[in-house]
């Protein structure tokens, strides 16, 4: 195996991913740091894409390489604990676990990485405005509410990468410029890499590289 | 508790959805707590009978059952097997062996009550072990040349009568007893609470159920009416039950022998709390079945535990997605319904206790009501230990089918669209 540059935070090399058709096929590089969202239309495997990228579904081929690791060779619960070390997810509607509070929330991500910055959730979320909605459940907050604790949960653990899927979606251009100006001011601040797949490229701002997902990644399809 | 930690995450599970939750600890409280009432309640009523003989170790009395004899002239309850000569009651109290021998005739009663003709010793002389009788306010025993009555508070409070009340007791055990006694009895003292069926007697001098009107003696085999003024003679007198407090256990097998195998007038039963253990051996089959019927119905309950998980698990499953998408491992996803489906039935279990007291205060009530006997509300039984937790386990168990499903849930498929 040929060790990644120093600067590359992830290298995909010849992965492939199939259904019942192939969805994720090909390579690429994502330096420490870097903002790259890559676009495409719904459906097409963008989403596969982020899961093979964070250990949670196994390629059918290729390897995925994270500062220097194959995570290939780990096992499931050695990629659960990457994961959540690792990785910032920020799902499609932002998920939040409705049972649990908006601090718990975050908090949660803290205890899964194994750490115990606990005090962090909590600053993060006064600075994201939410000093007085640490107690509420999601479904007690607005839209704009549950995005900033969405964010706040997945940049408290100061991770190298931020993953989000489709953070846009079914939001009107205002309010998804406003989001997506959220997620990278948090990564700036962390100095964490982006990945952001997003099937409206008008959104798209201020990032390195905005890249087309099937001219990637079904290339030879 | 750490956000996200597993107790953290059950714990705030069944917060979300407590209604169902809530039923279905209240399904399992009503399972734990008939197991508890099934075998607490038996055990607890056993241990108030057997030990109930009030001080006193074996019941002289007719020829026949000793389970009636203990059951007439103990517990009042049940009808007299007959009646004994005077002279043998006289020989037994005689007898070297024995500390006391209190006479005992029955067979009248007043509204439902029985009456009870003793002798001042029983009040005045009980045996040391035995309840200690407490008068209430202006009471005192009985004169035995009087006809003057002491009443247990459950059947003053049930009839009414006070000190210085009267009354005229009927004949026989039947409240609808259509023969009621001319003498008139005066109520010179209420018994402070027992805690046995001697709250439910009113007791007379044992004179005064011999002079009764229509009673007739037989103790010499003859019939004998006694007339007012003159003295009875003893071989005339005639016993329902003698109370016997025996120096030692010798002394009863002795007894035991001599009365129930080479005599042919009388039955000694003894000791008191054998034979009334004979009671609950003859009903050990029912006791059994119904152990089975709880013990299966905890099984149901364990099943309902199981149904309610897994009705929720579809619900649920994007949250597993989250959680396994946040990094918790996938096997703590079995932990989760495991732990919880086992909480519930560990809430459940403590929530039994309370419908246990409910069982256990009406049960108590209605066994004071019938016999007299208390039940302790606070005796300890195993059942309280090893009732939670096979009922947690059992809780535990159920949840691993919903485990499993939580286990399978396609992450990727609840995290996109």
């Amino acid at each position: 195996m040929q060790a990644a540059s120093p600067k590359t935070l992830l290298s995909l090399k010849n992965l492939k991913k199939s259904y019942d058709r192939p969805v994720v096929q090909g390579s690429f590089e994502l330096e420490e740091g870097e903002r790259v969202a890559l676009i495409g239309p719904s459906g097409i495997g963008k989403s596969t894409l982020l899961h093979l990228i964070s250990g949670i579904l196994r390629p059918d081929q290729g390897s995925i390489v994270f500062r220097g690791q194959e995570l290939n060779e780990l096992k499931e619960a050695a990629l659960d604990s990457f994961r959540a070390r690792n990785i910032g997810y920020i799902f499609q509607s932002f998920y939040l676990l409705e049972g649990l509070t908006v601090l718990e929330n975050v908090e949660a991500a803290v205890t899964f990485a194994g750490a115990t910055h606990y005090d962090r959730a909590r600053e993060l979320l006064c600075k994201m405005g939410l000093d007085d909605r640490l107690d509420h459940f999601p479904a007690q907050l607005s839209v704009g509410q549950r995005q900033r604790v969405a964010v706040a949960r997945a940049v408290v653990n100061s991770p190298p990468l931020i993953l989000a899927d489709e953070p846009t979606a079914n939001l009107d251009r205002v309010r998804a410029e406003e989001v997506l100006a959220l997620i990278t001011e948090s990564c700036e601040a962390s100095g964490a890499a982006l990945l952001v797949v997003s099937h409206a490229p008008e959104t798209l701002k201020e990032f390195d590289r905005i890249l087309d997902y099937q001219a990637h990644f079904q290339e030879a399809l | 508790m750490k956000s996200g930690s597993l107790l953290h995450l059950v714990w705030r599970s069944i917060r979300r959805h407590r209604l169902a939750n809530a039923v279905t600890i209240f399904t399992t409280a009503l399972a734990v707590g008939l197991a508890f009432s099934v075998f607490a309640i038996n055990a607890q009523a056993r241990a108030a009978f057997v030990g109930g003989g009030g001080g006193y170790d074996a019941v002289l009395g007719a020829r026949g059952s000793q389970l009636q004899l203990v059951l007439n002239a103990v517990f009042h309850l049940e009808t007299s097997p007959g009646n004994i000569p005077w002279t043998l009651y006289r020989s037994i109290a005689e007898h070297p062996g024995v500390v006391r021998a209190v006479p005992l005739a029955m067979g009248d009663n007043y509204h439902g009550f029985r009456v009870v003709g003793t002798s001042q010793q029983f009040f005045e002389d009980p045996p040391e072990d035995s309840t200690t009788f407490v008068w209430q306010p202006g009471g005192r025993g009985f004169q035995e040349a009087y006809r003057e009555a002491v009443v247990g508070s459950f059947a003053a409070d049930q009839t009414g009568l006070r000190v210085g009340s009267t009354f005229q007791p009927s004949h026989g055990l039947s409240e609808d007893s259509d023969h009621v006694h001319q003498e008139e009895y005066v109520v010179v003292g209420i018994l402070e609470p027992t805690n046995t069926p001697l709250d439910k007697v009113i007791f007379i001098p044992i004179e005064g159920i011999f002079r009764m009107d229509g009673h007739v003696l037989r103790g010499s085999g003859q019939e004998y009416v006694p007339a007012a003024g003159q003295s009875i003679p003893e071989e005339h007198r005639e016993v329902s039950a003698v109370l016997i407090d025996l120096a030692n256990p010798q002394v009863g097998f002795s007894l035991l022998q001599q009365v129930n195998r080479e005599g042919k007038v009388a039955t000694l039963a003894f000791p008191i709390g054998r034979v009334v253990g004979e009671i609950f051996e003859k009903m050990g089959w029912a006791h059994r079945l119904l152990s089975l019927i709880s013990i299966l119905v905890m099984v149901i309950a364990a099943f309902s535990i199981l149904t309610s998980l897994v009705q929720t698990i579809s619900l649920r499953s994007r949250e597993f997605a989250i959680l396994r998408a946040m990094g918790m491992p996938r096997k703590n996803l079995i932990w989760l319904m495991v732990v919880e489906s086992g909480l519930l039935a560990l809430l459940g279990s403590l929530a039994g206790f309370v419908v246990y007291g409910l069982v256990l205060w009406a049960a108590a009530f209605l066994v004071r009501e019938q016999t007299g006997v208390v039940i302790s509300l606070l005796s300890f039984h195993p059942v309280f230990v090893w009732g939670p937790i096979s009922m947690t386990l059992l809780g535990a168990t159920a949840g691993l089918l919903p485990a499993w499903k939580a286990y399978h849930t396609p992450v990727c498929d609840r995290l996109t669209g």
